[in-house]
């Protein structure tokens, strides 16, 4: 499972009279909101007509749905999605359909999350899920804070999807990352993907690296050519396919640090190793998601205000 | 009808950026970028203030020489920074302020006239191969530039330890604390392109390069500060000029090698040749050339002087406004630069026989009472009162209405602005008003005035504002800005980068609304203060032309009623 994922869920969620009690549609609003403010994206179906009906159309919303639905939006998690069937949904179920019809395009990383008349429906379709037995779903219930990868380009464009997609910023944190070194080559297919993409506008890309070479007893201090040999190296790595994906990146290199991860506006992933790819069939790393305030510390770490003495240079590609 | 708006096409800023180190609760430098809209968010007591009142104190320091600056007078009763051992950061004496403009010269082609210019002679730089400009435009081929000034504290008081000027990258000089006699060190960089064709280096060499060092008389031995209404002097000659031309040598050498003429020829050719030297040096001193003393002496004070010039007019108002101006109408009010800290200026600005203008009270009246403004509920009428005593109108008889009209006419009458009830059209008080909109007015009119500073702070203009109110402001502000200047705004409110934000995605998306303001990324900039590692902390956090936040905002965006609903 990626650790970030998108879901559709259909209005009734939102109506409290979907619910035996006011109590229990508030309880289950919390259990969204854990999930979606951290982790989450919901499909805004129909180009965004699916907010729209619960936040200025005519279907009842309850107040704490209401507020984390404008919470999402603000903070970038509700995708507008292009509408997928022929018909406007007239009803809750037809919104399901919607959204099981973009599932066709697009397929889910999480499912569709709806109450019980609607999931009676779609009785045997696994990426229907009713609130109440999220559990039971095989794509809710098997999430990790933590996910097992192959060291391959492939897991990590699978694991990145979401974010390279939909993200305005990405800050790709590996003291090492060298794209000019045969390890790290697979790079730049990241950041096209971050370019090829239907959300516009572009993200903005930040690239963070220390300023010597290697590491431990091979750690070489850095010479004083190396920062002509990382403009050089970045530019003629990246430059030309940033160019062509109609991206621009910035380079911070930095005195020093160790950790790797990948900060985006919508979450924030550390990284055991770094971005560079592994030949052996075998070689396995591990990926965790950050909780928000850390990924707030770190993304507040490696802006030059913060620690202005520890950056040795920054530099845009393509220059 | 709306007002019509002869505001003139406003010159851009000449401070684009603030530099602040070891200021209140600022420890390590932070930078703020201005943009037209710059806005300060972050919570109670981070320092977002900080960076209103260091402007107030750099003002104080070149209009004023107030180093020790307890009140100010652009931040009157609303600033209290008592003085350098209470705004030092940490009250550490060991450290330095210093304050560091970024300065858009493009617009300024010329510095400021100053005393004594023209009255040196020219004169090369010792033992340097300098070619001199030909005109004394200093600044005709300056892009950008900086002024910083360091205050530290010396003996039993502060002093502003050294004042730099820098040109296009390059520092051009700076002046250095006086010494015990009194005098202030001067070092400037020769490879400077403004004293000359210089060798280009890089930044690593600037240091080096800063190698020369004379001395230079200040106005007072308390201060690194030149006296900004005139040109240096230089008291050791010898380290700036005293050095002859070229060609005046040569010719002396001539001169010298008159031995083996014969004598009957020799006062011809001296006389010839000293005709010679005297020519030259006349066609010279008629060019009038600057050398790059006069560069020097002219740009250290004079990039100092077009600072102090825009801090001059540096408009600050302040979080309190008075609450309710003891008068029946607006005006009695005299405008003054501290007048703004409490917001009372504005009510100046709008009685006519101060300074205000049929335009500007038009303006303010349009934002508070349309519709698709801020709807108020309230507007602005300018009426003309006569002054006739009453017992000489029952003086007249009651069918001599010409002679009436005639008296009438003869009166004296001045115009008064009035507040009105849109819905009723009653007149009434400033105290009938709510405070909200006494808080108000000040910000409506102190961005609405067609005479606005190039910067204009406001500390929380949504101060006692319903959130539909606040909305508005957003585009008041994204309005006017988009007419020129800055507006730095201090403020805690959601509402009013909400509509920032909004406005930014219409123009993204060609969707903007009749009449309302256009707002790209480049017309704004989002500060988020904080407290971090015990200092104050600034970062950008930028919008993308959607008017989204590129980067997550710290612990959510206003995210606390979130936290409350759940």
């Amino acid at each position: 499972m990626a650790l970030l994922a998108d879901y559709a869920i259909t209005p009734d969620v939102f109506d409290q009279k979907s619910y035996s009690t006011a109590e229990e549609c508030e309880a289950w609003l919390v259990t969204l909101r854990e999930r979606m403010l951290t982790e989450g994206m919901v499909r805004d179906l129909r180009d965004g007509g699916w907010s729209r009906l619960l936040l200025s159309g005519p279907r009842l919303c309850h107040p704490r749905g209401r507020e984390l639905l404008n919470k999402m939006k603000k903070q970038g998690r509700l995708l507008a999605s292009a509408s997928a069937l022929p018909d406007l949904p007239a009803d809750d179920r037809a919104w399901c359909a919607e959204a099981l019809a973009t599932d066709e395009v697009q397929p889910f990383q999480g499912g569709v999350i709806t109450t019980r008349s609607v999931k009676e429906a779609h009785a045997d379709d696994p990426r229907v899920a009713r609130i109440d037995r999220l559990w039971s779903a095989q794509w809710w219930s098997s999430r990790s804070p933590s996910v097992r990868l192959q060291r391959t380009p492939e897991d990590y464009e699978k694991h990145l999807e979401l974010l390279l997609r939909f993200s305005n910023s990405l800050r790709f944190i590996d003291p090492h990352l060298d794209p000019g070194k045969p390890r790290y080559r697979s790079f730049g297919k990241l950041l096209q993907r971050a370019g090829n993409r239907a959300r516009a506008p572009a993200p903005q890309i930040q690239i963070h690296r220390v300023c010597y070479a290697g590491s431990g007893r091979k750690r070489r201090l850095p010479l004083r050519n190396d920062s002509l040999y990382f403009r050089q190296s970045f530019d003629d790595a990246l430059a030309d396919l940033l160019s062509a994906a109609g991206l621009q990146a910035e380079v911070f290199i930095w005195r020093d640090f160790h950790d790797r991860y990948v900060i985006s506006d919508l979450a924030g992933i550390g990284l055991l190793n770094g971005l560079d790819v592994s030949m052996a069939p075998d070689d396995f790393t591990t990926w965790h998601r950050l909780g928000r305030d850390d990924r707030d510390d770190i993304q507040r770490e490696f802006n030059p205000a913060a620690r202005p003495d520890d950056l040795v240079e920054r530099f845009p590609i393509p220059a | 009808m709306r007002p019509a708006e002869t505001t003139p096409e406003r010159r851009p800023p000449l401070i684009t950026a603030v530099e602040i180190e070891n200021f209140k609760g600022i420890g390590r430098p932070v930078r703020v970028e201005l943009r037209p809209v710059t806005l300060l968010f972050g919570s109670n007591s981070v320092g977002k203030s900080t960076v209103l009142h260091a402007l107030c104190y750099a003002h104080e320091i070149l209009s004023h020489r107030n180093v020790d600056a307890r009140t100010t007078e652009l931040g009157g009763t609303q600033i209290d920074l008592g003085g350098f051992e209470r705004f030092v950061h940490g009250h550490d004496l060991k450290r330095s302020v210093r304050l560091r403009f970024k300065l858009n010269l493009r617009p300024w082609r010329r510095l400021p006239d100053l005393a004594g210019w023209g009255t040196h002679a020219p004169v090369m730089l010792p033992n340097l191969d300098i070619p001199l400009h030909e005109d004394c435009d200093v600044l005709s081929a300056a892009e950008s530039g900086w002024l910083e000034l360091v205050v530290a504290w010396k003996g039993k008081r502060p002093i502003v330890s050294r004042y730099e000027i820098g040109l296009d990258d390059r520092v051009v000089g700076c002046i250095t604390e006086p010494n015990p006699d009194g005098e202030a060190c001067l070092r400037f960089n020769p490879k400077h392109p403004l004293l000359g064709d210089g060798v280009d280096g890089s930044a690593d060499d600037m240091d080096r390069e800063v190698r020369e060092v004379c001395w230079v008389a200040v106005q007072s031995a308390r201060s690194a500060v030149p006296p900004l209404d005139r040109v240096l002097r230089f008291t050791r000659d010898d380290a700036l000029g005293g050095f002859e031309p070229d060609w005046v040598v040569e010719l002396e050498d001539k001169l010298g090698g008159l031995k083996a003429v014969k004598a009957s020829k020799l006062h011809a050719e001296v006389a010839k040749i000293e005709a010679e030297i005297r020519e030259l040096k006349d066609a010279a001193a008629a060019k009038s050339e600057p050398t790059a003393r006069h560069r020097l002496s002219t740009s250290l004070p004079g990039i100092g002087h077009l600072v102090r010039d825009e801090l001059v007019r540096f408009r600050y108002l302040g979080p309190l406004r008075e609450l309710h101006p003891d008068v029946a109408y607006i005006g009695r009010r005299t405008s003054s630069r501290g007048g703004w800290a409490d917001g009372s200026a504005a009510w100046g600005i709008l009685d006519t026989r101060i300074s205000g203008s049929a335009e500007v009270v038009g303006l303010v009246s349009d934002w508070l009472s349309r519709e698709d403004r801020l709807d108020t509920g309230y507007e602005l009428r300018m009426v003309r009162i006569v002054h006739l005593p009453a017992e000489d109108i029952v003086r007249e008889k009651a069918d001599d209405v010409a002679a009436l009209l005639k008296r009438i006419a003869d009166a004296p009458v001045h115009s008064e602005v009035q507040i009105v009830e849109t819905r009723t059209g009653l007149r009434v008080r400033t105290s009938d008003i709510g405070v909200g909109i006494s808080q108000l007015l000040p910000v409506v009119v102190a961005v609405l005035d067609p005479d606005r500073p190039e910067i204009t702070a406001i500390e929380q203009p949504e101060l006692h504002l319903h959130p539909r109110l606040q909305v508005e402001l957003g585009d008041l502000f994204a309005e006017r800005a988009a007419r020129g200047g800055v507006l730095l705004i201090e403020t805690h409110s959601e509402h009013l980068l909400l509509r920032i934000m909004k406005r930014m995605r219409q123009t993204s998306d060609g969707t903007l609304p009749e009449g309302a303001p256009a707002v790209r990324p480049e017309d704004v900039n989002v500060l988020f203060v904080e407290q971090y590692d015990e200092q104050t902390l600034i970062r950008e956090m930028p919008l993308n032309e959607r008017g989204e936040l590129v980067d997550a905002w710290p612990g959510g965006f206003f995210e606390e009623d979130l936290r409350e609903i759940f």
